[in-house]
């Protein structure tokens, strides 16, 4: 079972690969713009830390570690779910029908069928990053985080996409709620108080995705890993039931508008 | 034989947005849209056993796609139940994907910018088929749709008519049980689809495969099907063979006669005279009351004949005529 | 009878006009969210400080409603270009060069005016309910507007070079997104050129990144009209410099449409 999914996966990213060769200037020059992305964003920290050195108790290198956890997630999730923000749009133009007619798991099939290979300018930059700031000593811990946030980033996605079962057309909707999210876990969870933290730590969780991470590996808590964990299988659980829930509502092609 | 589609009292409903025309209509629209249901398939049953070519035809929004649909698992119905080879489409969607074979026109499923050998290979691991039969049976299709030539070509590259002869060897593959057909002839030139017409025959003879195919356009039904099931507004409104809805529907005949001598108004049983000239008279016969060799003989009788022509009501007005019903 | 074609046709525009404020507001509420998140990190920065480089918390925020107003007010100028002139759409134009680009930038401005005014309306309201108000002098207002609207056609400017580049460089989207975070940093949409190491500050200051959103942006909350008539000159220069870089490249391109057929 798993392994034949993985199979049709790996059989995939040769296709993703095979097509990112065949435009072969476009897919170069969206990996650079990719990794200039990143770079711009880390020297906007640079200069930031320069100047205050401390945002209620972070300094420039969790931020930095923040960045490696946040791009590698990122780009893990563009290259191996590359499908991951157009659920909207599959399911609202009628695409599912594809998947549905297919012997494998629909939502790993939908999230696997395309891959953003540029997301590859994430990664190595993430990579590059973690080794900076990272201790040998901390990188099974580093890794295991890396795969939890990509599990959040996953779910939210699956969760704003699944919308389009709801409501229709949600492609600008669940586009913005995912981006709103990872937003908010691109800066120092130290900034957020109150309510707002509380928040980021329950209905929209963007502080799981980066900032507990780096607090975790700045000192590990056993209590809080152990959160982190379950807050993934929480919210991956609660991601996959929305979306076999929505499957059921799906109404493929037949967009039927009456004028009367 | 076993019944391979069995299908009872199957129902789907849509709630579809509707929107008066107008400005005010429009904006109302955004905040408090009106929903209205549509019964897309209402209460439908039918039974299709193994090896049969069955039709499926119908007004565009009859509800032939959405009952292909839910016998292949893509839709889930409102109430009533199919099963497809036995297997429920809505809770073993995946057992049953392996037996199936879907073809849409207007989906493709081949990767555009692939050549089709590609997504040949990529369908053998979602199939999880062996290798070694796999390149036999892709080989062997490959013959069969004369397609040699063209899987190495990126799909972009290839006509509409081999495209789609591609994606018949796409869903045929897995060797399915059932082949779900919608649409395979839209938008191919005349010659194309008699060359896909003869396929799908053949698929269905040689490897006992029971096809459902959905279409627009009558001669597809006529050269490939021998059962017809007509929807119209989610309900059968006709279920049998074509011969029948020829015989049923088509017992009219119009009959022009040219004559050297005059021709005399006559009296006859299911023949009803349409216009007449000195010379030459139309007539409206219905077969099932008199025959055609009785009518000619006593033109023949009477008159010396100079012309003679017989034509049929066109099947399609036979079959919209149906629709309205 | 033609009449009533059009009005059908004014009015089939109207409605749709509707789904596009959608979007607008869409992208106001991701602007909205940014500013949450900004007014969050400078008051802890800020903490018990009243002044950062010359500027109070009040100082900062607005700075930023300023920038983000400006930035967002141009959509997709690159892409839009870009993929004219390669499908050859401006074949049209061929015989008077910058018409096209005039045709474009009439098109995009009031837009653009349009985008501005949403965006500052629903920033002001976060940072309003988050942080507070700032006051301004009166006769700063037009003044301000003015370099506002100029930030706006160099922004245009900027973006419209790029699309016409986009001839040579395959991935127009990707030339936009390198040019947003050009602007993003060194233009001082993010941070304040102040908060820069010096020498970064100086460079960042004269190029014409920082006439789009620095400087105006400055102006606003710290307005004189000494700076103001300076941050006037130089947005004239600029807007000249680059339009005169579009006419220089347009008409090669154009050149090599023609050649190649359009």
């Amino acid at each position: 079972m798993v392994v034949n999914h993985l199979r049709v996966h790996w059989e995939y990213l040769k296709v993703a690969l095979s097509t990112a060769m065949e435009y072969k200037i476009n897919f170069i020059i969206q990996v650079l713009a990719m990794v200039f992305n990143d770079v711009v964003w880390i020297i906007f920290w640079l200069i930031f830390f320069n100047r205050f050195q401390n945002v209620g108790g972070w300094v420039l290198g969790d931020m930095l570690m923040l960045y490696a956890i946040i791009t590698l997630s990122y780009g893990l999730s563009s290259v191996f779910f590359g499908n991951r923000n157009r659920i909207a749009e599959i399911v609202n133009q009628g695409k599912l029908d594809f998947y549905l007619a297919l012997p494998k798991n629909v939502l790993f099939h939908v999230l696997i069928s395309r891959s953003s290979f540029y997301g590859l300018g994430d990664v190595v930059f993430g990579i590059i990053l973690a080794f900076i700031v990272l201790s040998l000593a901390s990188l099974s811990l580093f890794l295991i985080l890396v795969l939890a946030s990509t599990s959040i980033l996953l779910s939210v996605a699956i969760l704003s996409g699944s919308l389009a079962f709801f409501f229709g057309n949600a492609e600008a909707t669940s586009r913005n709620i995912f981006m709103g999210t990872l937003s908010l876990a691109s800066y120092p969870l130290s900034v957020y108080q109150g309510v707002t933290k509380f928040i980021l730590l329950t209905i929209i969780p963007a502080g799981f995705i980066s900032g507990v991470p780096v607090e975790l590996l700045k000192s590990f808590n056993a209590q809080w890993f152990w959160l982190t964990i379950g807050f993934v299988v929480l919210i991956f659980s609660i991601a996959t039931f929305v979306f076999y829930r929505g499957l059921k509502k799906y109404e493929s092609g037949n967009l039927m508008y009456v004028r009367t | 034989m076993n019944s391979a589609i069995s299908v009872k009292n199957l129902t789907k409903t849509f709630r579809t947005k509707t929107r008066e025309a107008g400005v005010s209509a429009s904006f109302k629209a955004i905040f408090k849209p009106n929903y209205k249901k549509v019964h897309a398939v209402n209460n439908i049953s039918f039974d299709v056993k193994e090896g049969e070519l069955v039709a499926f035809i119908g007004p565009n929004g009859a509800g032939k796609s959405t009952t292909l649909k839910m016998l292949s698992g893509i839709l889930f119905q409102d109430k009533g139940e199919c099963r497809v080879n036995s297997l429920d489409p809505q809770t073993q969607r995946k057992q049953l994907a392996f037996q199936i074979g879907t073809v849409f026109g207007q989906k493709p499923q081949l990767w555009f910018h692939l050549p089709a050998i590609e997504s040949f290979n990529l369908f053998s691991k979602i199939y999880e088929l062996d290798k070694e039969e796999y390149t036999k049976r892709m080989l062997s299709l490959v013959k069969k749709f004369e397609i040699e030539d063209l899987i190495h070509q990126p799909v972009r590259k290839l006509s509409l008519g081999q495209r789609m002869r591609c994606e018949f060897v796409l869903s045929l593959l897995h060797n399915p049980k059932v082949l779900f057909l919608d649409e395979p002839t839209i938008g191919l030139d005349v010659v194309v689809k008699k060359t896909i017409r003869e396929l799908i025959k053949k698929i269905n003879k040689e490897d006992n495969v029971t096809v459902i195919l959905t279409s627009h356009d009558i001669a597809d039904v006529e050269n490939i099907c021998n059962r017809v099931i007509i929807v119209n507004k989610g309900k059968i409104v006709y279920d049998g063979s074509f011969e029948r809805i020829k015989k049923q529907y088509l017992a009219k005949k119009f009959v022009k006669v040219l004559s050297e001598t005059p021709i005399n108004s006559f009296e006859m049983k299911g023949v009803e005279i349409v216009k007449k000239t000195k010379f030459s008279i139309e007539l409206e016969v219905n077969t099932k009351e008199t025959s055609m060799g009785k009518l000619i003989d006593f033109l023949t009788k009477n008159n010396t004949i100079n012309d003679l022509s017989v034509e049929e009501t066109p099947v399609e007005e036979v079959i919209a005529e149906i629709y309205q019903r | 009878m033609t009449l009533t074609k059009y009005f059908e046709i004014g009015k089939i525009n109207f409605i749709n006009s509707f789904a596009y404020t959608f979007d607008l507001l869409a992208s106001s509420v991701f602007v909205a969210l940014i500013l949450f998140i900004f007014v969050s990190l400078w008051k802890v920065v800020f903490g018990g400080q009243i002044m950062i480089e010359g500027f109070t918390i009040s100082m900062m925020l607005w700075y930023l409603v300023m920038t983000e107003s400006i930035v967002t007010a141009q959509g997709h100028v690159v892409e839009e270009i870009g993929e004219e002139i390669k499908s050859g759409q401006i074949a049209n134009y061929l015989n008077k060069p910058y018409n096209y680009i005039f045709y474009k930038y009439a098109s995009n401005i009031g837009n653009g005016v349009f985008r501005f005014f949403l965006t500052f309306l629903v920033a002001s309201i976060v940072v309003l309910i988050f942080l507070g108000g700032i006051t301004i002098p009166l006769i700063s207002i037009i003044p301000v507007l003015i370099t506002v609207f100029l930030a706006i056609t160099l922004h245009f400017a900027m973006m419209a070079l790029l699309g016409v580049f986009a001839f040579w460089f395959e991935d127009a989207k990707s030339m936009h997104f390198i040019y947003q975070k050009i602007v993003f940093t060194i233009g001082g949409m993010l941070l304040p050129l102040e908060i820069f190491p010096f020498w970064l500050e100086r460079i960042s200051a004269v190029l014409p990144f920082s006439y789009v959103a620095y400087h105006p942006a400055k102006l606003f909350v710290n307005f004189s009209f000494s700076s103001f008539f300076s941050v006037l000159v130089f947005q004239i220069i600029w807007i000249a410099v680059i339009s005169l870089f579009i006419f220089l490249v347009f008409r090669v391109c154009v050149k090599k449409v023609s050649v190649n057929g359009g």
